[in-house]
């Protein structure tokens, strides 16, 4: 751990949790933290299954680097990630059946109220349009759009912040970075 | 080229003005973002790391320090005034400074906090000034299976350290390896597990990803809350109270100095961190109090005891980076990565290659201490009020600079994707209580992993565990000590602690 964690949902305050804003119990808190962690266990290991499927066919090997000597074996491109691979699905599995065994977890904040898992995918699914529209068009457009429609959709009503961010700031860090830095963007 | 010779040709390199401004800008915008609740340091160097690369090395890379800086010492501010921390290594802050900022003497412990920040940093960037040498003359004497081994052992200590528990750190570990190995093998040039997806023949890239679990995910995981901004009590700037007196200062020299040397001796160790060192200092402060019942009840002494070890890490954390590439949190794999983006290669070599430089960039450190203690002195009530702005304008912003940052590293519009895929990802993991930083740590040190378990290889004829253990002792211990570690961990960690808290008092026979 260290200044990088992110800490602004280790305070109760932070978060904007009072005591009445969680809907599950105590018990169904812990259960669905279980279960986020089997499922978590379940995707690594399925994923370290994949990977290991692949390789051979994700991975061409050089005849040349197999055996530069008839003494010994040299490591090849699949050699690593396939070690990985077993390295993973090893851990991925002994996680998992701790957790059947009775481990209580540590995904402390699992749980996620309908409206927060709303304004989270409406927000990414809008960065995601912003996204296709910077490669599409460039930089000013696309950021004034995105950042007037997320402010707006976050609760922002007040017209002069509003215009002051999605006007003012794109173009000041238009010609700063242009102008001063010289690094371009679309 | 003697010592001294260096050292003056450092000196002389960094009396370029614009190094300077840009120490201050990094500065500035550092305390900003660590000033808000919810962001961290490594958001602020994430975004800001790209623009560096525009940069020449002795501007960029100072830059990224001074916001490194400038994080840290933010993050106390909301600690002190609200009691919650801007970052993790001001979560011991907080059990003091609203207690404080309660009895109407916020400012003194705004201004306790800069002071034992200030001098825990530079007394800590002196150490290391004076240790890097030494240190990069061992490293030298290493080869590849030396390099392998500490890699290895440095992986394992970042898994051991990790939040979340050790299986889930390794798992991390492990995760970031794998991606690692997308793109061409370091050895033989051979692509892998790219999927017949050109843009993935060059790997995946570093900016982009950082961007995306540090970011993105943040974005998503504040999101969550309610609040309007990212704090919801009002800071009354006009109550913070007067100013810290000089003999308030001077009774906590001692433990100033106590926290000094805990942070700086942690920041050696990869993967210990500023967390780690606030905690320690803080309890160390408390063990040796003579009024420890006055502890969580608004203590100066508590602020600086935690705000002198945090900030002591930030020096000696740059030896394993420079002296042997390897980053010990992920700020350092960040400034790894701007390292790497300007050219320069840390290792054993750097030293004797770029002594000037390296030189240089140590002594802009100290430089920005000193600006910040200048900078935080003045500015500190318009940091204070960073605390009440709405996270309605703040988000979208912080979604605007990931984009950006993305896309001005390499100007590749797939490396948006990149990013927008590794947010999810990062939300996930952050969610599941995965620690990112062996993730970023293995991803970054991959590559030099496996070339130098190849060169092991072919050095040991394919016979590599007995020519570790009796022809290269060194890297075979290391690689022991890695496996006693995993498999008896929690013994090897309860007697480290144990032993680090008696050397420094704190175990309460002080």
């Amino acid at each position: 751990m260290d200044a990088g964690a992110g800490i602004g949902d280790a305070h109760p305050r932070a978060q904007g949790r009072t005591g009445v804003q969680d809907i599950n119990t105590e018990k169904s808190n812990a259960d669905s933290r279980i279960r986020a962690e089997l499922v978590s266990a379940s995707v690594f290991v399925v994923l370290s299954i994949i990977l290991l499927l692949t390789i051979p066919f994700q991975i061409a090997e050089l005849t040349s680097s197999v055996h530069l000597s008839s003494r010994y074996r040299t490591l090849t491109a699949s050699d690593f990630p396939f070690a990985i691979g077993v390295a993973l699905l090893l851990l991925s599995s002994g996680y998992f059946i701790q957790m059947l065994r009775g481990g209580v977890g540590t995904a402390r904040k699992f749980n996620i109220t309908a409206e927060a898992l709303r304004k989270i995918i409406v927000v990414y699914v809008m960065l995601s349009i912003y996204v296709v529209l910077f490669r599409l068009i460039g930089y000013l457009i696309p950021t004034a759009i995105f950042l007037m429609a997320t402010t707006l959709y976050l609760g922002n009503r007040n017209w002069i912040s509003i215009i002051g961010l999605a006007i003012v700031t794109p173009l000041v860090i238009y010609t700063v970075l242009n102008k001063i830095l010289f690094v371009s963007i679309p | 080229m003697t010592d001294m010779q260096i050292v003056f040709d450092a000196l002389q390199l960094v009396l370029r003005p614009e190094i300077y401004f840009y120490i201050a800008l990094g500065l500035v915008l550092g305390t900003i973002v660590g000033a808000l609740p919810g962001l961290t340091t490594v958001l602020a160097m994430s975004l800001l790391l790209p623009i560096s690369f525009f940069m020449d090395p002795l501007l960029g890379i100072p830059f990224l320090i001074g916001v490194y800086k400038g994080g840290i010492y933010g993050g106390s501010i909301p600690a002190v005034l609200v009691g919650i921390p801007g970052t993790g290594a001001s979560i011991p802050t907080t059990f003091e400074g609203p207690a404080l900022t309660k009895q109407g003497k916020g400012r003194k412990g705004l201004e306790m906090s800069l002071f034992a920040s200030v001098f825990g940093d530079i007394s800590s960037d002196i150490v290391t000034f004076l240790l890097l040498a030494p240190v990069a003359a061992i490293a030298l004497l290493i080869g590849p299976p030396e390099q392998f081994a500490v890699i290895i052992f440095s992986l394992i200590l970042l898994s051991l350290a990790s939040g979340g528990g050790v299986i889930k750190g390794l798992m991390m570990t492990a995760f970031g390896m794998i991606l690692a190995t997308v793109g061409q093998d370091p050895i033989n040039g051979v692509p892998r597990l790219t999927f017949g997806i050109f843009e993935m023949t060059g790997g995946i890239s570093l900016v982009p990803m950082m961007l995306g679990v540090f970011a993105v995910s943040e974005v998503l995981l504040n999101l969550e809350t309610r609040t309007r901004s990212l704090v919801s009590d009002h800071v009354d700037l006009n109550a913070i109270g007067e100013k810290l007196k000089w003999e308030e200062f001077w009774a906590s020299r001692r433990t100033i100095l106590r926290s000094t040397c805990i942070g700086t001796i942690l920041g050696i160790v990869p993967g210990v961190g500023q967390v780690v060192a606030a905690f320690l200092g803080y309890n160390a402060a408390r063990k040796a109090s003579k009024t420890p019942e006055n502890f969580g009840k608004g203590e100066l002494d508590g602020v600086a005891g935690a705000e002198a070890a945090n900030n002591a890490v930030n020096g000696p954390t740059l030896i394993p980076l420079l002296t042997l590439g390897i980053p010990g949190d992920k700020v350092t794999a960040i400034l790894l990565g701007a390292f790497v983006a300007q050219g320069l290669s840390p290792g054993p070599r750097m030293i004797e290659q770029q002594g000037s430089l390296v030189y240089a960039i140590l002594i802009t450190m100290v430089i920005a201490n000193l600006m910040l203690l200048v900078i935080g002195y003045v500015f500190m009530r318009h940091f204070a009020r960073l605390a009440t702005i709405s996270k309605s304008s703040l988000l979208p912003l912080i979604l605007m600079f990931a984009l950006l940052g993305t896309y001005i590293s390499r100007s590749n519009g797939f490396d948006l994707s990149v990013m927008l895929v590794f947010g999810i990802i990062g939300y996930c993991l952050r969610k599941l209580d995965f620690d990112l930083a062996p993730f970023i740590i293995a991803f970054i040190l991959c590559p030099v992993l496996e070339k130098t378990l190849g060169q092991t290889v072919v050095m040991a004829r394919g016979e590599i565990v007995p020519f570790l253990l009796f022809e290269r002792p060194i890297a075979g211990v290391f690689v022991v000590l890695a496996l006693i570690m995993v498999f008896s961990r929690k013994a090897v960690k309860n007697s480290i602690v144990r032993g680090f808290q008696k050397l420094v008092g704190a175990d309460g026979n002080a």
